[in-house]
Formats: C-alpha cells, sequence, structure tokens
C-alpha cells in the first residue's frame, strides 16, 4: 500500500479494513454536515488504524474528556480504500496535528456526489462494529 | 490519584474558569466551571466541542490553534502557576483536559 502523507493526494487501495469511521456508517452518519461540505475538497472524516478497536482507543486518547465522542466511537464502521472506491468514493491523507491518521472521505463531484443514493452505496461497504469497553465486547456485522 | 483544584486565568490574569481536575499519566482531567468565562470564549468551546462531538476532525487544526493563542495558565491549589497546553473543553457535559508546559512553571515564592 502506498501512503503519501500529504493533505490533498490520494492514496492506493488496501484489502485490510483498516479505514474507521466513528459512530458506523447508517446513511445518517456519513451524511456532509453543513461545514464539512464547505472543505476543498468537502468530505467526512475517516481514521486509519489496524482495528476498529484501535482507532476507538486513539479516539479516547486523543480526546480524554470528550465523552460524547467516546460513546459514538462504540460503533465503528470499518472499511478499504478499494471498497470505498468501489462505491465510487475516494480518500485523501488529511492528517492533523492531533491525529496524524485523519484521512477524508470525499467523492469526485464533491457535495453533489455525496446524494442519499451515493451515501446508500458507500454505507454499503462498511462493516459495523460495536464495542462494549466495559465487557470488553465486540459485534461486526454487515448490513445492506 | 488526588483531585486538585485549579483557576484558569487568561494572558490578562483575568479569571476565566475553575476545575477539579485529577492527573493521568500528564494529562488533567475532570469538571470545568465556566460561570466566569467570557460569553466570546464559550463560544469558541462551544464550537469546538462540536467539532469533536460530531467527529468533523478536518477543522481541528484551525480551532486547536485559536485555543493555542488564548494561551491560558493555572493556578493550582499550591499556589504555582503553570502554562497550560491540549486544552480541551465541553461546555455541554462540563468536562476539561489539559496538559502543563514542562519547564513553564513558576513557584509561589519560597522563604
Amino acid at each position: 500500500m502506498r501512503r503519501t502523507g500529504g493533505e490533498g493526494k490520494q492514496v492506493a487501495g488496501t484489502t485490510v479494513e483498516d479505514m474507521h469511521r466513528i459512530g458506523g456508517s447508517r446513511e445518517e452518519n456519513p451524511h456532509l454536515k453543513p461545514r464539512e461540505a464547505t472543505l476543498k475538497p468537502p468530505g467526512i472524516s475517516l481514521l486509519h488504524a489496524p482495528s476498529p478497536r484501535e482507532a476507538a482507543r486513539q479516539i479516547r486518547e486523543a480526546f480524554p474528556a470528550a465523552d460524547e465522542l467516546h460513546a459514538a466511537a462504540q460503533v465503528i464502521g470499518s472499511t478499504t480504500v478499494e471498497k470505498i472506491q468501489s462505491a465510487g468514493f475516494d480518500l485523501i491523507p488529511n492528517p492533523t496535528k492531533r491525529l496524524p491518521n485523519h484521512y477524508r472521505l470525499i467523492h469526485p463531484d464533491g457535495v453533489a456526489g455525496c446524494n442519499d443514493e451515493n451515501l446508500v452505496r458507500l454505507s454499503a461497504v462498511f462493516t459495523e462494529t460495536s464495542q462494549d469497553t466495559q465487557y470488553d465486547v465486540t459485534t461486526r456485522h454487515a448490513y445492506r | 490519584m488526588m483531585s486538585q483544584r485549579v483557576t484558569l486565568i487568561d494572558k490578562g490574569q483575568q479569571v476565566v474558569a475553575t476545575a477539579q481536575v485529577v492527573e493521568q499519566d500528564g494529562t488533567f482531567i475532570g469538571r470545568i466551571d465556566l460561570r466566569l468565562m467570557p460569553l466570546p470564549l464559550q463560544r469558541l468551546f462551544e464550537e469546538y466541542e462540536e467539532i469533536v462531538k460530531t467527529h468533523m476532525f478536518s477543522l481541528l487544526d484551525a480551532i486547536e490553534a485559536q485555543i493555542e493563542t488564548l494561551h491560558l495558565k493555572g493556578v493550582f491549589e499550591d499556589g504555582h502557576e503553570a502554562t497550560l497546553t491540549d486544552m480541551q473543553i465541553y461546555p455541554s457535559t462540563k468536562k476539561v483536559s489539559f496538559q502543563v508546559v514542562q519547564g513553564v512553571i513558576s513557584r509561589p515564592d519560597s522563604i
């Protein structure tokens, strides 16, 4: 896999589900929020991590007092770059100071491409993992 | 872990908040009282909270840079004053976390 690390450059595909969306991937979650629609290019956040559990751990470490985010991170949607591309979307590295493994999920048509129909297709390529951190239980399920 | 009270002050030495925190691996975490915080500052941290809880992480760097320019300091119970960094305040849950900039601590005058 090739990762350039610079913002705005696209990434090559992987076969491991190492791209994670906090809060899962049901249709409402991947929707662009108004401020995300103004980004250049517009897009939503994904984290690159070896597993959904590791992505959740990184979130708790980076934002130790963010209770609501911790709650959201009990559900993680995971997929691969190839699957994202197969759904018509793409990824660009977008490291931040706090999250150097941050990527932005974009559509070639920008905001117009992030429509309901395309987002349903996108959601279908994610596998959702629910994590009960208290009891260390992980439940994985794909949904279509 | 020992809970301690810290008073947050701004560049003009004005008290902007008080917090009750515990230190965990170099990070202070706890609850914060924002009643003394000026409205523009509250708005800034409300915006920060919104970005974090909706995981719009593409917007993080810009707002965290704004927060760093506040140059907030903490006055701890024993009187020592420290420059704070990595300040995260979540107004809706009244939670806070921050770190202390190492080497930028002033102790109260010793006799």
